[in-house]
């Protein structure tokens, strides 16, 4: 099995070192194997014993009798030599026990430690070990660490590069679509300008019938967020919903029993309205207001419109609608909310067709300029609580500062991630 | 009627492929005469049609040599469960159901925690130990070094020198498996396509897991949601399945604390065996989440369906992953509850409008998302669960594994015993063919 050079090379070093370690620990114990006096001269402590036995010099002769007064008399006469003696063998004895004694205590202690220092060197290697499996341990878990992120990015770019083939693979098949319908047109073409046109109008309703579909949701999405405003028209039928789309509002309305018609600019979007039974002209908006008798409608609903028209036709469209509407007849425009920052960069920019950032005051002006009255406000599509700046906890910080922190937070949220969209709701 | 040898844990070992088994034993038993050989003491008989045998695997090889089996079906995962399937796989090829792409981790285990290899790990400045170990850690390299021989040099010592757990996830070690079984069957289409892609001779087919919606019976879910305190305006977020790292129960924990910043009323549900119960309580308290957190431990099979339904949303994270079809998901979407899964590769199969997926590199904030967005509309779940019910029961129903299963057999049946490669010795000693 092939090994990397440098962790081979690490490999032979260490066994080189072990080796070594080995040999030196070996020498040391053996020279821990220190034998103690006893141990090494057996007779020792007999001739102790002997010697401790014999060191006082033999007391005066006893007996009575003419012998043991003549041996007494001579004990006598060398009585003080003998104590002499005798002091002196006493403290020879005492000396030589004291030496002996304590010769035996330090050899002992000298083997007691050198046990302890072979016992020491064994350890090292365990604890070494143990240090070096902490240390691979830290380093795994760093190595691992950076392995996730990595893996997850990976994983998380897979996922995005499957969605982009499927994307691709679609793309080829409108293509092939598109080439088909190319070649029909060149094999039987209409009048040249008429097919120009025609062709121009139709790319462009299909740019943004798809436009929509990507960015506003799909029709359950929008059926969800338009649902809120069915309530407003329970009793002002017929309705006219301005830049009805694909239709989701007067589904929504034909669903609760309300009578509604749209309208749209876009032909492609009315005639595919008109394929699931809905009442939809495709038009301008403000002629078709204009078309509408006097008084003749209850309800005037417009959602994500009044933004795309230049102010002078919002103004024309915004006097078509009061004069259509009757009496006490409801006039609802949803459009984004410039003064969200989100909701202008966000919702607003993305939309080339977007003619006229609509302040709430502004659009109020206007429409009570051409005489609606009760004109109200109501800000909806709140941005995602978890998106905003969020405040910070009060654990271990001055309270005043928490306090300032949070309230800087809170504005801020106010301007940068206020709600995207706003509706005007007025009456005739 | 054919014959099967059934390799396989069954109830009650603690695994889901136990589980699966008695789902499929029963669907295969009017079919076949079958035999089932495991590895326990106590198997749960009354989870398993009478009509099947049971047997200890030791027996195998002998049985079939007393009387062929038409075939043998081995249930393969990446855990302690599986481990006797190795050598029943190796001495009667059959059909490999590889439920785990990733089997490293086991057969890692199998050499490298034997009692001797053990003793050497607790003292490797002992030569003698050292020796002792050599065997297994010879085995595990030869196996490693068939897999991967160019990375082997380097991926042997890394993964002996680690604790870590990712390493052996980009080594997934199904070569030796692969390569002696008849047929490989798997759940889904990643695993076929990394199968094939490694092994390219292998012959693998996709068998839909089985699994059906459970009828909960009326008042269940109201009678849990009073056991367990959960208020009517509460917005339960569930969470199933043995509770492991992988499950990333602390990253749902993290997402419903942050999320319930916004929205009050949250409450986390952990359904699942865990290790230690109070530690992971301890666990969510510490990450915010400790009393908005239901944790029951293991609830017993027949009462997991009105767990799920108490669930107003459930979340199912998986990291790292053997890219396993997961039961635990496909029973969740089964029962109809919009779900936020991560977006993982394998998982593919499941349609975009059935789940809410949540990107891996952000699973936190993604599953923060997503769960505020479930709270606040009721028709985005219900058009969740719709889609979601709709996918098991077109994709999953049991009829139609029964169906795949059926084909998956007859075809292993006809195909020839593997042939011999250059095994590892002890790989080709077990087969009989050194």
């Amino acid at each position: 099995m092939e090994e990397d050079p440098d962790l081979a090379a690490l490999r032979a070093r260490l066994e080189e070192e072990e080796r070594a370690y080995a040999a030196l620990l070996a020498r040391l114990d053996a020279l821990a194997a220190l034998p103690l006096p006893a141990q090494r001269l057996p007779e020792l402590p007999g001739k102790l014993e002997r010697l401790n036995r014999l060191w006082a010099a033999p007391g005066p002769p006893e007996g009575g009798g003419l012998t043991g007064r003549a041996l007494r008399k001579r004990w006598e006469l060398f009585a003080p030599v003998f104590q002499r003696q005798t002091e002196f063998n006493g403290t020879l004895v005492q000396v030589l026990n004291s030496y002996l004694e304590e010769t035996g205590a330090f050899h002992a202690r000298l083997a007691e430690v050198t046990s302890v220092l072979v016992q020491y060197l064994q350890r090292v290697l365990p604890v070494m070990d143990a240090r070096d499996r902490v240390a691979s341990t830290l380093s795994t878990t760093r190595a691992e660490l950076v392995l996730e992120a990595f893996d997850r990015r990976q994983e998380s770019l897979g996922r995005r590069l499957q969605g982009l083939l499927a994307l691709r693979d679609r793309l080829e098949t409108v293509s092939e679509e598109v080439r088909a319908i190319r070649s029909a047109l060149a094999a039987d073409p209409p009048p040249p300008t008429v097919a120009d046109g025609a062709a121009a109008r139709a790319a462009a309703d299909a740019q943004y019938v798809a436009f929509e579909n990507r960015f506003r949701g799909d029709r359950d999405d929008l059926r969800e967020r338009l649902a809120g405003y069915v309530e407003l028209f329970a009793d002002a039928a017929p309705v006219v919903d301005l830049g009805c789309g694909r239709g989701e509002f007067l589904e929504l309305l034909r669903e609760r029993g309300i009578a509604a018609r749209g309208v749209d600019g876009n032909a492609q979007a009315a005639a595919s309205c008109r394929e699931r039974g809905l009442d939809v002209t495709r038009g301008d908006l403000v002629d078709f207001l204009r078309e509408q008798p006097a008084g003749s409608l209850g309800g005037v609903f417009a959602a994500q419109v009044v933004e795309h028209l230049p102010p002078a036709v919002l103004q024309d469209a915004l006097a078509a609608a009061h004069r259509a509407l009757r009496a006490g007849g409801v006039l609802a425009l949803e459009t984004v909310n410039p003064r969200s920052v989100v909701g202008f960069h966000e919702v607003y920019l993305r939309d080339l067709t977007h003619r006229t950032p609509l302040h709430p005051d502004t659009l109020s002006f206007l429409a009570a300029a051409q005489g609606f009255t009760d004109v109200r406000v109501e800000m909806r599509s709140p941005v995602d609580p978890a998106a905003r700046l969020q405040p910070i906890p009060a654990d271990g910080l001055p309270p005043r500062a928490v306090e300032a922190l949070n309230e800087n937070a809170a504005r801020l949220n106010a301007l940068l991630y206020g709600p995207q969209e706003y509706v005007l709701i007025a009456r005739r | 009627m054919r014959r099967l040898a059934f390799v396989s844990p069954v109830p009650p070992a603690a695994t889901g492929i136990a589980d699966y088994a008695a789902d499929v034993l029963w669907l295969l038993a009017p079919r076949y005469q079958i035999d089932v050989f495991h590895d326990q003491a106590a198997p749960d008989r009354a989870r398993l049609p009478a009509t099947v045998g049971l047997h200890h695997h030791s027996t195998l090889a002998e049985r079939h040599a007393d009387h062929q089996y038409d075939l043998s079906v081995h249930q393969m995962g990446n855990g302690p469960a599986h481990d006797f399937v190795y050598e029943a796989l190796v001495r009667v090829p059959g059909l490999l159901v590889l439920h785990d792409l990733v089997l490293h981790h086991a057969r890692g285990r199998m050499f490298l925690e034997s009692p001797a290899a053990r003793a050497y790990a607790a003292d490797p400045g002992r030569p003698a130990a050292r020796e002792a170990a050599e065997a297994e850690i010879a085995g595990y390299a030869a196996e490693v070094r068939h897999g991967y021989p160019a990375q082997a040099g380097r991926l042997v010592p890394a993964y002996l020198g680690t604790t870590g757990l990712l390493l052996p996830y980009a080594y997934p070690l199904f070569r030796l498996p692969v390569e002696s079984s008849r047929l490989v069957a798997v759940h889904n289409e990643f695993m076929a396509a990394a199968v094939s892609d490694e092994v390219p001779a292998a012959e693998v087919v996709r068998i839909p897991m089985p699994i059906e919606p459970v009828a909960v019976a009326p008042g269940a879910v109201q009678a849990l949601r009073a056991r367990y305190g959960i208020a009517p305006g509460d917005f339960v977020v569930g969470t199933f399945g043995l509770v492991t790292r992988e499950k990333r129960v602390e990253t749902v924990a993290r997402a419903v604390a942050r999320a319930a910043a916004s929205r009050p009323g949250l409450r986390l549900l952990v359904v699942g065996p865990a290790a230690d119960g109070q530690a992971l309580h301890a666990r969510l308290g510490a990450l915010g989440a400790g009393e908005r957190a239901i944790v029951t431990g293991r609830v017993p099979m027949a009462d997991l369906a009105a767990h799920i339904e108490l669930s107003d949303a459930v979340v199912h994270l998986r990291y790292p992953t053997a890219r396993e079809t997961s039961a635990a998901l496909l029973r969740v979407l089964a029962q109809g509850r919009p779900t936020v899964m991560a977006d993982l590769e394998h998982l593919a199969d499941v349609p975009m409008d059935a789940v809410v997926r949540a990107d891996v590199a952000d699973e936190e904030g993604e599953v923060t998302r997503a769960i505020l967005r479930l709270a606040e509309s009721p028709s985005l779940r219900e058009r969740l669960g719709r889609a979601a019910r709709a996918f098991v029961a077109r994709e999953h129903a049991p009829a139609r594994a029964a169906e795949a299963y059926a084909a998956a057999i007859e075809r292993a049946i006809a195909r020839p015993d593997p042939v011999s490669r250059a095994w590892p010795a002890h790989w080709a000693a077990l087969a009989g063919r050194p």
